[in-house]
């Protein structure tokens, strides 16, 4: 993961990142401190300032962008889909490409009808519009354009052509309704190259189309002046054009943002264009309003206005129906309820099952529940439905309404993470008892709607983390066409582009039911073919670049100052570069492992060793260079690092070699003269004892309470961290952490997701790096914040109690007998009488205040999600957990050895 | 290897540690603090024994001027021209272009590499003189303004980098890239702790309305030092410290009756191992005991006179807040705690700057000077260091289109101010001098590796002598730079 800091210069991030992978790469292979030589030769150990980059050069053509955007997986990532995957891509793949060779295929007999169809409609659609002749016509600007009006009610521009203009017509209505404006960009011969535009290469950008009725102004009072009418915006909640080129659609002229506009195909646009504008319902006018109308031209500073434009209103009454779209209310929505569990929640009918009442509010899962207005749920995307509920089941619903003007049919597709059901006026039409797997599709049913408003009902029940849900609904049939498909026959007969391929589509679709289910298939398949893709995983990877890059020595070290050209090698002190090896990273690695190097395999061995025995045989495990340590034991070193090498780089004969030697099985007890003599136990007269590792605190404590989740692999989890931390110090204060719920809490600590700017704080105070940099010793302190971790983290109190109930349950019935096994489940070893005595001492004390303080010991044994087994007793179990707890705090259990 | 200096005389371990069982044998409950922190190695928080290395100094090279160090960082990069480096000259320069001579061919960030102008600037803000030294402030600080005869004004700070990650990283640690130790993490290796109940290095994050740039948990990081070396986090919300209080329904008396049980059987192990690390342990586990005690007193603010609340303004006492954590630091000094780093974050302001710049000032303008009152009507200001300043200064041009009350600017590096007060500093001056475009020094640069020797040497620290082997070589904090600005210390 890159930087994505705004105003990082790439060429220094570039070399920072190729430093990092050097000094990385010779720490952990060779352990020598490469960052000395970075800047000039190094000071002690035989590395020219060249030979750093030398192997600078290795890792230095790398073909990926310096900065990765914050994109999850960035390029360059393989796929790694598995064999069965694989296949069923394939055979998708193939399905949808022949189904969709058929579905484009040329069919005379149905394009034919099609063409008759189009004709049919588009005479229809052109039919009810009204040209608008315009009162005035002028440009806002005090030296913007001049008009006249033609014959054919269209405005011709003329005079000054500002770099942006805007320009203001005024017409007068009659009264009645308006569902839609046409806007015609005609060529003319006055403009240049015989375009519709007035810029000289004959293209026009129309940034912003906005409109407003004045009503006539009200009757003046006695004595009073009259009051100049207000006029009200028309929203348009459409638009559409019969052409558009890249990224200057028509959406872009009513999107309210001046530097983006709609642009037709066509250099120079020699041919006729228009654009419709819908409102989400036709407008009353009163007869003897005004309509004014303003055509922006903002986008660009190269005086690209319409040259000749003409307007229209669709005034006449079947034009307005079939223009009017079907009116979908957002969705507003509920919840969540409570429930017990899924099934249950599933199979409860609350009220709004019955009945829906806006105004009424129900008690919630944790608070009480109103009904919300969503506007932002989109159909057709997935809408996030709550992020999450930890731990509890929430059931909700969702309703909205959808008004038609006939009767029809209405096909609908709903998914959603959870189980839910759906009803379409009162009517159950879907329902899915299960939760889905993670690649189906989308659950799918045809309705019938009746003319007039229809009512959706759908109910969710959730399980845990974030739940999304995605609704689709397909108003296709064959008495009335869609707005926008009558929007674009309303334009054209003649289709090209997108626009020809979706008309055809849609005739296809409602015209033939063979090739009707060949469309729904192709969309199924294609939907799986999505759910795959999104299961399988991917992981990041080098790739080198075709061509080389040039490195080059920098001077001091800085990005900027380039030095001498340098190729790819190693340090000249070190064995030379392998014959046949390729001059690549491949090259080097085998380099690495080539069996004359004199570093890799000792600087690996002892690192094992280090962490067996608490320190290297070299203590500077980092550095085997002149300032290095010596290796207390030389030829130990040499032998192991010998066997390693020889036998195959075996890394658990290795281990085993470590753990079964008599150095290693020794007692780890001091003495007061053995103390004094070697403190750090270089000379190895007894076995290793340190504190062990920040993971290995956490995974111990999961072990021992038995809530350890033994899996391999998957994503990363998260467990508890107290709240606000990632706040305090992310961008913007963004970023919030959010716990797992079950088995997130209780995989080992290898698998928790490490945020590098917060890692977990209970890993970092028992000495854990932060994983910014290599680092491959960590210190091991010693400190009262570790102490207030182990007694006072949600994490170990949670374990603590787990711990407890083993005992409880699996350590016998007497207290005595139940201590020895807690005891000997955390220190491996049984307890003496005289230790048992000091635990049951406090446990007795515990048992008689959690007796007498009920409450006390249910808040305590609330803490963290694991729930304990109903027949333990309260009291007696939090007596138990403190000295579960106490346990888990041992000296003795932290330490190795 | 020489370990023997590190050791106690076993002997007189053994001593201690029969003493000390006969004293866990005596007591019942809640042994006084003072009892066992006398038998005890009194720089637990600080020294332990260190890898073979060296372990906390435990005291300064010379006499130090301060004790303690608070450290306000104004995270973002505050815009001097608009705070603290008054330049008249700006009317006549306001909306020229800023010549190729001024500029000198500084490399710019590439939020403002794609301008094809910049036109320079003015402040939107006025300044005054103010105090016997007749320092110019600008009006957005008047509460700093009043207390100009206290503090030193350094206008002249720089730094090479231009980037926020990178920049505040060469400020705290030296260097550019992570790794490295914070200037907390030294001096608490350096001087160890004066106070065993609370950490020698505190942080606290505040920030104002829009927090933007972030920071990382590395800033307080110990880098290649021991990690006790590491600054605690205070927080506003939920503990203070992390996993400070007891679980719901173990009160004080259970804790202390779990501590005792497990001292005795920790000090059962010792008779069997003979660990010091286990003593260690037991003592740590004492600590935190009473820190259960000791941190809930020192954030108790309510505690304190209504005029002293006053002081700090309306925010004081919304825990999270500057104010907030101002009195904190001050509450914390009194307690003996080495380095305190209050980071308020928001100074950012690429756009909308005279907004943005006026909240910011809001939340931290106030609490700053109170900070610095209060510490002075205590008597400890002489020996407590006070830093206000952040990352890098802004540009003098404009970021984006110069509107009749609305400007941004991006990062500068060259030259910002930043002030001092309080432990050895000369009180009432300005140092150093930029040009007329507030983007060149002119005399008396002060890197950052200048005011990080500067600072150490406040401390009783020779910049150059507190070193670490790492790598085969020996780190400090400036890294192989860094001169003490000899002028302004008093």
């Amino acid at each position: 993961m890159s930087t994505g800091e705004g105003g990082a210069i790439e060429e220094e991030y570039r070399a920072k990142y190729t430093f990092d992978r050097v000094e990385t790469t010779s720490t952990i292979w060779m352990g020598l401190t490469m960052t000395c030589a970075r800047c000039h030769t190094h000071k002690y150990d035989p590395i020219r300032h060249s030979e750093y980059y030398g192997l600078y050069a290795l890792f230095n053509n790398l073909n990926e962008p310096v900065m990765d955007g914050n994109k999850p997986n960035p390029d360059p990532f393989i796929k790694l889909p598995t064999a069965e995957q694989s296949r069923r891509q394939e055979r998708l793949k193939k399905q949808i490409t022949d189904g969709q060779a058929k579905l484009d295929a040329p069919m005379p007999e149905l394009d034919g009808a099609q063409a008759d169809w189009q004709k049919k409609w588009h005479e229809k659609l052109s039919a009810g519009w009204s040209l608008l002749a315009p009162a005035s016509v002028r440009s806002t600007l005090t030296n913007g354009a001049a008009f006249k009006t033609l014959e054919d009610k269209s405005i011709l521009t003329e005079g000054p052509n500002p770099e942006s203009d805007v320009h203001e017509v005024t017409v007068k209505l009659d009264g009645g309704s308006i569902a839609a404006l046409r806007l015609e960009a005609l060529p003319h011969e006055s403009l240049p190259r015989n375009s519709s535009a007035r810029a000289d290469d004959g293209m026009f950008r129309l940034s912003e189309f906005e409109a407003e009725i004045v009503p006539p102004p009200k009757k003046a009072e006695e004595g009073k002046e009259t009051e100049p009418a207000k006029p009200k915006k028309l929203k348009f909640t459409q638009s559409v054009a019969d052409s558009a080129a890249a990224d200057r659609d028509i959406a872009k002229a009513i999107d309210g943002k001046p530097e983006t506009g709609w642009q037709p195909e066509g250099a120079p646009m020699t041919e006729p264009h228009s654009a419709l504008f819908l409102l989400a319902d036709p407008m009353k006018v009163q007869p003897d309003s005004e309509l004014r109308v303003r055509l922006r031209y903002e986008a660009s500073k190269s005086r690209r206005a319409i040259g000749r434009f003409r307007l229209a209103a669709a005034q006449n009454d079947e034009l307005v129906q079939h223009l009017n779209p079907p009116k979908v209310e957002p969705w507003q929505v509920i919840g969540p309820f409570k429930s017990p569990d899924q099934q249950t929640g599933f199979a409860t009918a609350h009220e709004p099952e019955k009945e829906i009442d806006f105004k009424k509010t129900y008690p919630g899962v944790r608070e009480e529940v109103k009904w919300n207005a969503k506007a932002d749920f989109e159909d057709g995307k997935a809408n996030l439905l709550v992020q999450d509920l930890h731990g509890v089941h929430g059931v909700y619903y969702l309703y909205r309404t959808l008004k038609v003007p006939t009767d029809r049919k209405l096909e609908l597709s709903l998914q959603a993470d959870g189980v839910f059901k759906l009803w379409v006026n009162n009517q159950i039409v879907l329902e899915r008892p299960n939760e889905a797997k993670p690649d189906e599709v989308p659950a799918k049913v045809t309705v019938d709607l009746k003319k007039g408003e229809n009512k959706f009902l759908v109910k969710i029940v959730t399980v845990q983390g974030a739940a999304y849900f995605t609704f689709h609904k397909d108003l296709g049939d064959t008495e009335s066409v869609p707005a926008d498909i009558a929007a674009v026959l309303a334009t054209t007969a003649r289709l090209t582009g997108n626009q020809k391929t979706k008309v055809r589509n849609y005739y296809r679709r409602l015209n033939s039911p063979e090739l009707k289910q060949l469309f729904d298939n192709a969309e199924k398949w294609r939907e799986e073919d999505a759910a795959i893709e999104k299961v399988i995983p991917m992981t990041m990877v080098a790739r080198e670049m075709d061509k080389p890059r040039e490195t080059f020595m920098l001077v001091r070290g800085e990005y900027d100052k380039k030095g001498e050209q340098v190729g790819p090698g190693v340090p000249a002190v070190l064995p030379p570069w392998p014959k046949d090896a390729p001059t690549n990273r491949l090259g080097f690695a085998r380099w690495l492992l080539d069996p004359s190097h004199p570093l890799t395999a000792r600087v690996t061995v002892n690192r094992f060793w280090q962490q067996y025995f608490g320190v290297g045989l070299v203590k500077t495990t980092e550095d085997f260079g002149v300032q290095g340590e010596h290796p207390s034991h030389p030829e130990l070193l040499d032998w192991l690092a010998t066997e390693f090498s020889q036998s195959g780089w075996d890394v658990k004969r290795l281990q085993k070699r470590i753990v079964t030697s008599a150095t290693y099985r020794q007692s780890s007890r001091l003495t007061p003269e053995l103390l004094a003599r070697d403190p750090e136990n270089r000379l190895l007269a007894r076995a290793p004892r340190f504190r062990v590792d920040a993971e290995v605190v956490r995974d111990s404590a999961l072990a021992i309470s038995g809530l350890l989740i033994d899996k391999r692999g998957g994503r990363s989890v998260k467990p508890y961290e107290p709240p606000g931390l990632w706040e305090a110090v992310s961008f913007n204060s963004s970023q919030k952490y959010i716990p797992d719920k079950d088995e997130g809490q209780y995989r080992r600590s290898l698998y928790t997701h490490w945020k590098r700017q917060s890692p977990p704080p209970n890993m970092l105070l028992f000495d854990a790096p932060t994983r910014e940099y290599c680092s491959v010793r960590r210190s091991r302190s010693n400190t009262p914040l570790q102490a207030l971790t182990l007694l006072n983290d949600p994490q170990f109190v949670e374990a603590s109690r787990a711990f407890a109930q083993r005992m409880m349950l699996e350590g016998g019935n007497d207290a005595k007998e139940r201590i020895a096994f807690g005891f000997r489940l955390a220190t491996a070893r049984r307890p003496r009488a005289d230790e048992i005595k000091v635990l049951l001492d406090v446990f007795q004390r515990q048992l008689a205040d959690f007796r007498q303080d009920k409450p006390a010991a249910e808040k305590f044994l609330r803490v963290g999600n694991f729930k304990v087994d109903s027949n333990c007793d309260a009291s007696e179990l939090a007596a138990w957990t403190t000295i579960a707890s106490m346990l888990l705090n041992l000296d003795e259990t932290v330490t190795k050895g | 290897m020489n370990v023997e200096h590190l050791l106690m005389n076993p002997y007189r371990e053994r001593q201690l540690l029969l003493t000390r069982r006969h004293f866990f044998g005596r007591a019942a409950a809640g042994i006084g603090a003072a009892a066992l922190g006398s038998l005890l190695n009194p720089n637990l928080f600080a020294g332990r024994i260190g890898e073979g290395d060296k372990v906390a100094l435990g005291k300064p090279h010379f006499a130090a001027k301060a004790k303690r160090v608070i450290y306000l960082f104004m995270a973002g990069g505050p815009a001097q021209m608009d705070l603290l480096d008054y330049k008249p000259t700006l009317e006549n320069l306001h909306q020229t272009e800023l010549p190729d001579s001024v500029r000198m061919g500084q490399r710019l960030t590439g939020m403002t590499s794609g301008q094809k102008s910049f036109p320079v600037v003015k402040s939107l803000f006025k300044f005054s003189q103010h105090g016997k030294s007749g320092t110019w402030i600008s009006e957005l600080l008047p509460n700093i303004a009043g207390i100009v005869d206290d503090i030193a004004i350094i206008k002249t700070v720089n730094t090479e980098a231009i980037n926020h990650d990178p920049a505040i990283t060469y400020i705290q640690t030296g260097f550019q890239q992570p790794g490295r130790p914070c200037m907390g993490s030294w001096l608490s290796y350096g001087l160890g702790n004066e106070n065993q109940n609370l950490p020698a290095f505190i942080v606290m994050i505040s920030s104002g309305k829009e927090s933007d740039q972030p920071l990382y948990t590395r800033l307080w990081g110990s880098g290649f030092l021991p990690s006790e070396y590491q600054g605690v986090q205070f927080r506003g919300t939920g503990d203070p410290v992390l996993y400070l209080s007891n679980p719901p329904g173990i009160d004080s008396d259970t804790r202390r009756r779990m501590l005792d049980g497990l001292a005795k059987l920790n000090t059962k192990q010792y008779q069997a191992f003979a660990d010091p690390e286990i003593n260690t342990r037991i003592a740590q586990y004492e600590m935190a005991y009473r820190m259960q005690t000791s941190v809930p007193e020192l954030v108790h603010v309510s505690e304190e006179p209504q005029s002293v609340l006053d002081m700090y303004g309306p925010d004081v006492k919304k825990p999270g807040s500057f104010a907030h954590n101002c009195l904190l630091a001050r509450r914390m000094a009194e307690r003996g705690v080495r380095f305190i780093q209050l980071y308020h974050r928001g100074w950012d302001q690429h756009s909308n700057l005279p907004k943005r710049i006026r909240e910011q000032c809001k939340d931290t303008d106030q609490p700053s000077a109170a900070l610095v009152r209060d510490l002075k009507a205590r008597g400890m200001l002489d020996d407590t260091l006070v830093i206000w300043g952040g990352e890098f200064g802004r540009t003098i041009y404009s970021q984006g289109k110069i509107e009749k009350d609305n400007y941004g600017r991006d990062h500068h590096g060259r030259c910002y101010s930043i002030w001092m007060a309080g432990g050895g500093i000369k009180p009432g001056i300005s140092y150093g001098q930029t040009d007329d475009y507030c983007y060149n020094v002119v005399e008396n640069p002060v890197h950052i590796h200048d005011l990080n020797a500067t600072i150490l040497h406040s401390m009783g620290i020779d910049h150059e002598k507190l070193t670490y082997r790492f790598q085969g070589r020996d780190f400090r904090l400036t890294d192989i730079h860094g001169e003490l600005i000899k002028d302004i210390l008093a």
